[in-house]
Formats: structure tokens, C-alpha cells, sequence
């Protein structure tokens, strides 16, 4: 359906999107993922038309668009900042799409009634959008993104503005949504747990470039690189100098002194220590919280590391402990 | 409690004291001579073509004057708020003169381009060697249009333009996104989102063209009568004061009328949603459309605003009596010779008033106005603050003043004291005190949020370490509020030395004002009067913008003094 090709976009001298290539199938959900300021919105605005590439294509169904205005693409967008009319209620806000395409009034009354129906705020519908709490315009930008039956949707950090507890409750609600549309989906966001429970492909954005794709789990249990670990929070990563001395010489790991190692939390054993392994470290507790069934604990090495772990039980601060983790659940990453 | 409220009252006494006798009797004076004439004469004493036909063409003339704004201030506000060129500051600046300008020196300025003795006619007489300035604009009515025009675009680019700039930009965006074509985007985003920054600036700038009275009299000539001009040709001219007074009092109507829509159109009903907290960022003009663009409106904002000053300050320094049919030699050239003549006492001249003793009156006039106006401002600022709900009541009627035109406070001012103080010839004391009741609302509006800016619990520290009230104002008001004050004084001098409407009614022949001054030596003939009249107005505006310069510079936080 749409095909992304080498988009390049500058951002004051400095490269923005570095010729950043993906594909996207019908009905699927993908999310792109990346730091705040490494292009992602600028991204959605090119694939609207709102913003122009300064090389590269977007291709919809094999055409090529830069000839389609933003106006006549039927790419919904939804923005950050909902970007709501704030001279017009909550009706007239989702009526805007519908009244563009020239539908009959009464076709006009029926759809916005549903949309207002699906989100649950019929009795809203004559509201000043500026009255609305920060959920409730939330639902009201995606009425209005999909009542003219876009046939892409684009949603900008959707939760972006809204506190943890709300977020977690609407996450749900929009992925039934989204589900529910059968509609391409690409959702931006930086938060990794909103983009897992959300999509079925992940893109990791990073540098200009598209540096991961793949499913959710593809990405958990092999990360293209350090930065992807680091950014997913997978585990500790670290590098040869974390090592202790003994251990290098013991057995020398077999990688150029760049490749960083990941260590998982929950990979970690304790007290026992095995000779074979290189990741052995011997440390002082910093830290134990219980995070329901396991312990969250950081563990400062001899060589001043500090790494996280999962224990089993609680730690008392300052207990000197030792742990490794077996060679073979440990990742060499490219950094 | 009870002492602090009478304490509040105290301070309510002088500045209310002070609007009672000076604006409000005045005011009174005025409708209760009315009243009476129409008692004992009936309305026989009118024609009613005396009041519909300065009302027509007022009418006429403000929304002719009104739209032409809007023509060039529009695309001028876009032009500021979207496109980056070079020089777009300076010319931004250059942009914000015309308004701070005191009415005589625009009309000056408009006779150094326009009139017979101006630029264009002098290089159209030394080009087509003709004796005779063939191009005659003072005196008509387009002379009027663009100094209105001169006057008042730059609060349509001001308020229009800040509005636009701020506009958050993903809601046309949104638009476009949902369908809409860029110009139907615009049509039903942009537009309505501005109009309510639109229908002030044209509100304001409608007003300011209805109350014009310099600009009409000195550029427009005796057969353009607007409401002003009339008031002031019927008090002065023909002492006909009950036709003066019922054209004061349907020029406040309208006024006041005009002002209440003002505050009402600038708050639209969703606040301040559709603006973001930062203006967005210019771009350079891409398309050859845009460069166009870009390039029309900065060579028309060139001509129609800075040329005028500009052709001012050099005609001060040029002498060129060719025009004059003089048989000796010609002269022309670079020259300070006007400037000498300020200061000198020529026993030929028409007046026998030398431009420098107008300057002295003036400055003696200013003085006290910024005395007097920034105390009074500063007693009602704290009145203001500290009587909480009272000042809802009290508050108009201190600002109230802003409403009413200089002319009819100096016709309310000729009916309630010219039978005592003008006779024993002391009228002119009352020029300061007509110039501080139009200089007290912008004073007010400088203090005021000054004034609100200062947290109580600083003021409550001091007095929990001890200080005396007269100590917390010296050691935690003072200071915070020592740059509003200095603007306060600022704007109120400049106010004062730039006054003419309320000045021309009360000095006299003997002790004129530069304004006023500037008015006689441009309406006789004589090139050395004209040049001493440019060198007063080029004095004039120098002290002005130097003086708007100073008050940009210290830059009060709070809202805009408009």
C-alpha cells in the first residue's frame, strides 16, 4: 500500500531524515519509535503533504504522490496537539472532513452521530472543543481523523500530552479503535510500552534511518544494535573495560573492543560462580525495590559499574554479593 | 478593616477630585448648555444640516480612510508575520513612527512631499523648468486618505500581525489535512481565527480616522468639516458654542460606542486557544509569487510611510527659492539656516512670536503634565489596587477621558472657564492640565499592570521584618515600579509636547505651543516660516521617536499600552 523511499529531509544544515525507506500493508498497525526530535513528526508530515521531502518518494499503491496536494491525498492525520478548531464544537469539528468531500447534510448527521456514539460522548456534541479535559479531546481529534474515512492513519504521539494513568486506560481503548477501522495505522510515539501493547511491527528510528524493523517480539530477543537495546531498555549494556581483569584473562571475549554486550536483568544468577563465564562480577548492593514477585536491585561492581538485576529476594544495601550470567544468554551488540 | 477602607477612599479623593472639576464639569457644561439653548430656543437654533453633514462626511471619510488601511495594513501584517528579507527589522521599525507622530508633524511631513513647496512638486518645476508647482494634492481629500493611511497601518500590522504570527499553524494544517484546499483552509481556519484581532485593528483604526482633527484641518482645508474640525470652526471661528457642544456630545456618542465594540471584539468567545505560546518562524519567499510579493509590499510600505518623514527631515536642511519668482539669485542647497531662526527673535516676522519661545512654553507645559500625570496616574494605580470590587465602579470612570476627543475637552473647557480665567489671561495654565487628562489613561495603562506585577508577599516579608508602610513602598515598590514610572513620564511628555486639538483652543496668540505654532507658520505664506515650521516638526519627531525608542528599550512586561 504506501512505500517510503529514501526520504531526506534537512532540518537547519543538519540532515533530518537521511534517506529513510519502509513499507506498510493493508490494515496493519505499525509503530514508529524514536528520541523526541529525530524526525518522526516531520515524517508523518511528508506522507501527509503538509511538509515537502527534499529528495525521495512516497508511493501509494505503486503512484507516486509528490504530485497529490495534502488536500487530496485521504491520509488522516492525527497531531499532537490535536490541533482542534477551537471556533467550532465538538460536531463541526469531526462534520469538518465530511463537509470537505461535499456528503449530503444527512449523511453528514449520521456518521458524526456515530463517531460521537463510538467514543462514548454523544451529549457533547454541541461543546466549545475548549472545555474539553485532555481525554476527551483526544477522542474527539480521532472522530474527527476518521470520519472522512481516510484510507491511512497517522497518528502523532496520540497520548503524548495525557498523565500515566489516563494513558494506560485510552491505550486499550485505541487499539480496539484502530483494530477495529481495519485501516494502515502508523503510530508515533517515544514511549516503547505504548508502542509494544499498540502495533504489530516496530520501527526504530534512529539518525535519519529506520535502524529496526520487526515485531515486537523480533526486536525483544534480537536487537539490531546497542543503541536499540539501550533505547528498548532491554538490559545493561557493557563494554570490556566493565570486565574484571581476572575474568579477561581467564577467557579474552572474541570481539573488537566497539561491541558491547547485553546483559538482561532477569538472565542474572547469583552467588554461584562459574568459571567459564567471562561475566562474573563480584559487587556492593545499591539499591533493592520489589517490583511484585521479583526485586529490582543495582549492583555496583569492583570496576565502579553500576548494573542492573532481578533477585528473587530482598538485598540489605551495602551486602557484598557476587553474580555472573552464562555466556550463552549473553548478546554481543554491534554499537 | 474599617480604617483601611477609609484609607482606600483617601486615595480616591484627589485623582476623582480632579476629573470632577476638569473633565466631568466641562463634560456637564457642555450638555447643560446644549440643553438649555434647545429649552429656550428650541431646536430652532440648529439646522439639522449643521449636525448630518459634518456627521456624513466624518462617517464617509473614517470608513473610506478605514478600509484603505486595511488594504495595505492586511498584506503588510502578513508580510511581517510569514516572510524573513533583508532589512525587514529596520523597515519594521521605520513602520512604528508614523503612529507615535504628533498630528502636526505628519501634516508638515505630508506638505514637505505634497504641497506646492514640497519634493515632488519642486523636481516636477526644476525638470519641466515651469514656474508654477503644477501638481496640487494638499487640500483634498486623498491628501487626508494617506495620511490616515500614514497614520494607522501600523496597528493593523501590529494587531493583525501578531495575532497571524502566533496563530498556532497546525490548525490550517488540520484543514488540509481533513480536505480542505489551501485557500479553503484558509477561508475557514485562518480567517475566522483572526478575525477577532482583524475587526479591533479595523474598530481602532476606525476611530482613530472618525476623531482625526490635525490631519483634517491643516491637509484637508476649510471645505472638509468633520465632526472635530466643526466643533472646533463653530467654538473658535463663530463662537456658536451650543452647535460646538451638540456636536461634542454626538461625537461622544459615537465614540463611546465605538469603544465598547472595541472590548468586546478582543476577546473571542474560546479565549486564547487558536494562538500558541511562541510566534512561529519566518521563511524566506520561495515561489516567484512570494518574491513578488514580498518585493511590491516592502517598495509600497517604503513610499506611503517612510518617504513622508523622510522628505521632511531633509527639506529642513534645504533651501530652494526658486519657486518663490524672487528676482535675486537662485538659491538652493543644503542650509540650517531654519534651524538658526529658532533662535531668533525676527522683529519682521508675522508673529512676533519666535519659534523658540513656543519651545519653552512647550517644555514648561510637558513638565508639568508628566508631574502631574504620573502622580495622579500613580495615586490612582493604588486606589485601583487596593479598593478590590470598588474599582469596578470607579475604574471608568477614571479612564473614561480616553473616550472623549481633546477638541470637546477644550470646548468644555472654554464654556466652564473662559469667562474667568481667559479674560485675566491665564488660560494657558490649563493647557497642562487638558494634556494630563489625555495623557492619564496611558499612564494608568503603563502603571497599572506594573503595579499588579508585584507579589504581595514580598510587601508582607518587609512588613513582617519591620518596615513602616512608607518603607515597604520605598524599599519593595519603588523599585519594581521605577521603569513603568519612567515610562509613565516618558509617554506623558511626549503626549503633552505632541497635543494640538485640545492646545488650539486654549493658547494664546502670544504664548502658542510648538504644535500650535507649527499650525500658524504652515497656514501663511512666507518660505521662511515654512522652514521654520520644518525645523520645529523635524525637532518635534526626532524627540518623539527618540523619546518611543526609549519607552521600546525599557520594556515593560504586561500588556501592550495601546
Amino acid at each position: 500500500m504506501l512505500s517510503i523511499r529514501d526520504i531526506y529531509k534537512t532540518y537547519e544544515g543538519a540532515p533530518l531524515l537521511n534517506g529513510l525507506s519502509f513499507d506498510l500493508a493493508q490494515g496493519e498497525i505499525i509503530a514508529l519509535l524514536g528520541t523526541s526530535g529525530s524526525g518522526k513528526s516531520t515524517l508523518l508530515r511528508i506522507i501527509a503533504g503538509l511538509e515537502e521531502e527534499e529528495s525521495g518518494t512516497v508511493y501509494w499503491d505503486g503512484v507516486d504522490l509528490a504530485q497529490t496536494p495534502a488536500h487530496k491525498r485521504g491520509f488522516g492525520l492525527m497531531f499532537q496537539d490535536y490541533a482542534l478548531f477551537p471556533h467550532r464544537n465538538v460536531y463541526e469539528n469531526i462534520a469538518f472532513g465530511l463537509r470537505m468531500q461535499k456528503r449530503p447534510e444527512a449523511e453528514i448527521e449520521k456518521i458524526v452521530g456515530e463517531r460521537l456514539k463510538s467514543i462514548r460522548m454523544e451529549s457533547f456534541s454541541k461543546r466549545p472543543v475548549t472545555e474539553l479535559s485532555g481525554g476527551e479531546q483526544q477522542r474527539v481529534a480521532l472522530a474527527r481523523a476518521l470520519a472522512p474515512d481516510p484510507r491511512l492513519l497517522m497518528l502523532d504521539e496520540p497520548l503524548g500530552a495525557l498523565d500515566r494513568g489516563l494513558r494506560d486506560e485510552l491505550t486499550k481503548e485505541l487499539r480496539q479503535t484502530l483494530r477495529d477501522s481495519h485501516k494502515p495505522v502508523i503510530y508515533v510515539t517515544h514511549d516503547r510500552q505504548e508502542a509494544f501493547g499498540l502495533a504489530d511491527r516496530l520501527l526504530i528510528l534512529h539518525n535519519g534511518v529506520i535502524v529496526q524493523d520487526g515485531s515486537p517480539q523480533e526486536l525483544f530477543e534480537s536487537p539490531a544494535n546497542a543503541w536499540v537495546a539501550e533505547f528498548l531498555g532491554l538490559g545493561n549494556l557493557i563494554s570490556v573495560n566493565d570486565l574484571s581483569k581476572n575474568a579477561i584473562q581467564e577467557e579474552k571475549p572474541k570481539t573488537n573492543d566497539d561491541a558491547r554486550w547485553l546483559l538482561r536483568p532477569f538472565d542474572v544468577q547469583i552467588g554461584v560462580f562459574m568459571n567459564e563465564t567471562p561475566f562474573q562480577f563480584e559487587g556492593e548492593i545499591l539499591d533493592c525495590v520489589y517490583m511484585g514477585e521479583r526485586y529490582q536491585t543495582k549492583l555496583r561492581t569492583a570496576q565502579g559499574t553500576v548494573l542492573s538485576i532481578e533477585t528473587p529476594h530482598l538485598c540489605v544495601m551495602g551486602e557484598k554479593i557476587k553474580v555472573y550470567w552464562p555466556t550463552e544468554k549473553v548478546q554481543c551488540l554491534k554499537s | 478593616m474599617k480604617r483601611s477602607i477609609w484609607q482606600t477612599l483617601l486615595l480616591w479623593v484627589l485623582p476623582l477630585a480632579f476629573l470632577l472639576i476638569f473633565f466631568y464639569q466641562p463634560l456637564l457644561a457642555i450638555f447643560r448648555l446644549v440643553f438649555s439653548a434647545q429649552f429656550s430656543q428650541g431646536w430652532k437654533l440648529f439646522r439639522w444640516s449643521q449636525i448630518t453633514k459634518p456627521l456624513a462626511f466624518t462617517l464617509y471619510q473614517a470608513t473610506l480612510s478605514t478600509v484603505l488601511t486595511l488594504v495595505l495594513g492586511l498584506p503588510a501584517a502578513y508580510l511581517f508575520a510569514r516572510f524573513d528579507f533583508a532589512g525587514r527589522k529596520f523597515l519594521r521599525v521605520l513602520i512604528t513612527i508614523p503612529f507615535i507622530l504628533p498630528t502636526v508633524v505628519v501634516a508638515a511631513a505630508f506638505n514637505t512631499l505634497l504641497g506646492p513647496r514640497g519634493w515632488l512638486n519642486l523636481g516636477l518645476m526644476s525638470l519641466f523648468n515651469l514656474s508654477a508647482p503644477p501638481i496640487n494634492m494638499l487640500n483634498s481629500l486623498s491628501a487626508i486618505l494617506l495620511a490616515h493611511i500614514f497614520y494607522n497601518t501600523s496597528i493593523v500590522i501590529r494587531m493583525v500581525g501578531s495575532s497571524l504570527s502566533r496563530l498556532r499553524q497546525n490548525l490550517p494544517l488540520a484543514a488540509q489535512n481533513l480536505g480542505a484546499s489551501p485557500w479553503r483552509a484558509f477561508k475557514e481556519v485562518t480567517l475566522p481565527l483572526l478575525m477577532p484581532a482583524i475587526l479591533s485593528a479595523t474598530l481602532m483604526v476606525f476611530l482613530f480616522d472618525f476623531t482625526s482633527f490635525g490631519v483634517v484641518l491643516m491637509l484637508g482645508g476649510p471645505q472638509f468639516l468633520t465632526l472635530e474640525v466643526e466643533i472646533y470652526n463653530q467654538a473658535v471661528n463663530r463662537f456658536n458654542l451650543p452647535v460646538a457642544g451638540l456636536l461634542s456630545i454626538v461625537q461622544l456618542a459615537f465614540t463611546l460606542l465605538v469603544s465598547v465594540l472595541i472590548n468586546r471584539s478582543k476577546q473571542p468567545r474560546y479565549g486564547k486557544a487558536a494562538l500558541a505560546s511562541e510566534s512561529s518562524g519566518l521563511r524566506e519567499a520561495r515561489t516567484r509569487w512570494e518574491k513578488i510579493f514580498v518585493i511590491v509590499m516592502v517598495v509600497v510600505l517604503l513610499l506611503l510611510m517612510v518617504t513622508p518623514t523622510l522628505s521632511l527631515l531633509t527639506r529642513s536642511f534645504f533651501t530652494f527659492d526658486a519657486a518663490r519668482g524672487e528676482r535675486g539669485e537662485l538659491k538652493t542647497g543644503f542650509t540650517l539656516r531654519y534651524y538658526r531662526e529658532l533662535f531668533e527673535n525676527r522683529e519682521q516676522s508675522l508673529f512676533y512670536v519666535p519659534p523658540i519661545l513656543a519651545i519653552r512654553n512647550s517644555m514648561i507645559y510637558a513638565s508639568i503634565t508628566m508631574v502631574l500625570a504620573t502622580v495622579l496616574g500613580l495615586i490612582s494605580v493604588y486606589a485601583i489596587q487596593k479598593s478590590g470590587k470598588l474599582s469596578r465602579f470607579l475604574e471608568p470612570l477614571i479612564m473614561l477621558p480616553l473616550g472623549a476627543s481633546a477638541v470637546t475637552l477644550g470646548l468644555g473647557f472654554l464654556i466652564v472657564f473662559g469667562g474667568t480665567v481667559l479674560t485675566q489671561g491665564r488660560f494657558q495654565a490649563l493647557i497642562p492640565v487638558a494634556h494630563t487628562l489625555v495623557a492619564l489613561p496611558m499612564v494608568i495603562r503603563t502603571l497599572l499592570p506594573a503595579l499588579r506585577g508585584i507579589p504581595e508577599n514580598l510587601r508582607l516579608a518587609a512588613k513582617s521584618m519591620g518596615a513602616s508602610p512608607l518603607r515597604v513602598f520605598r524599599e519593595v515598590d519603588l523599585p519594581v515600579l521605577f521603569r513603568a514610572i519612567a515610562v509613565s513620564l516618558l509617554f506623558a511628555f511626549t503626549i503633552s509636547l505632541g497635543e494640538f486639538g485640545a492646545s488650539s483652543f486654549l493658547s494664546n496668540t502670544a504664548m502658542p505651543t510648538i504644535p500650535v505654532a507649527i499650525y500658524r507658520y504652515l497656514s501663511q505664506p512666507g518660505a521662511l516660516n515654512y522652514g521654520q515650521a520644518l525645523a520645529m516638526s523635524s525637532l518635534l519627531m526626532v524627540v518623539c521617536v527618540a523619546g518611543s525608542l526609549i519607552i521600546e528599550q525599557i520594556h515593560l512586561p504586561g500588556e501592550e499600552v495601546f
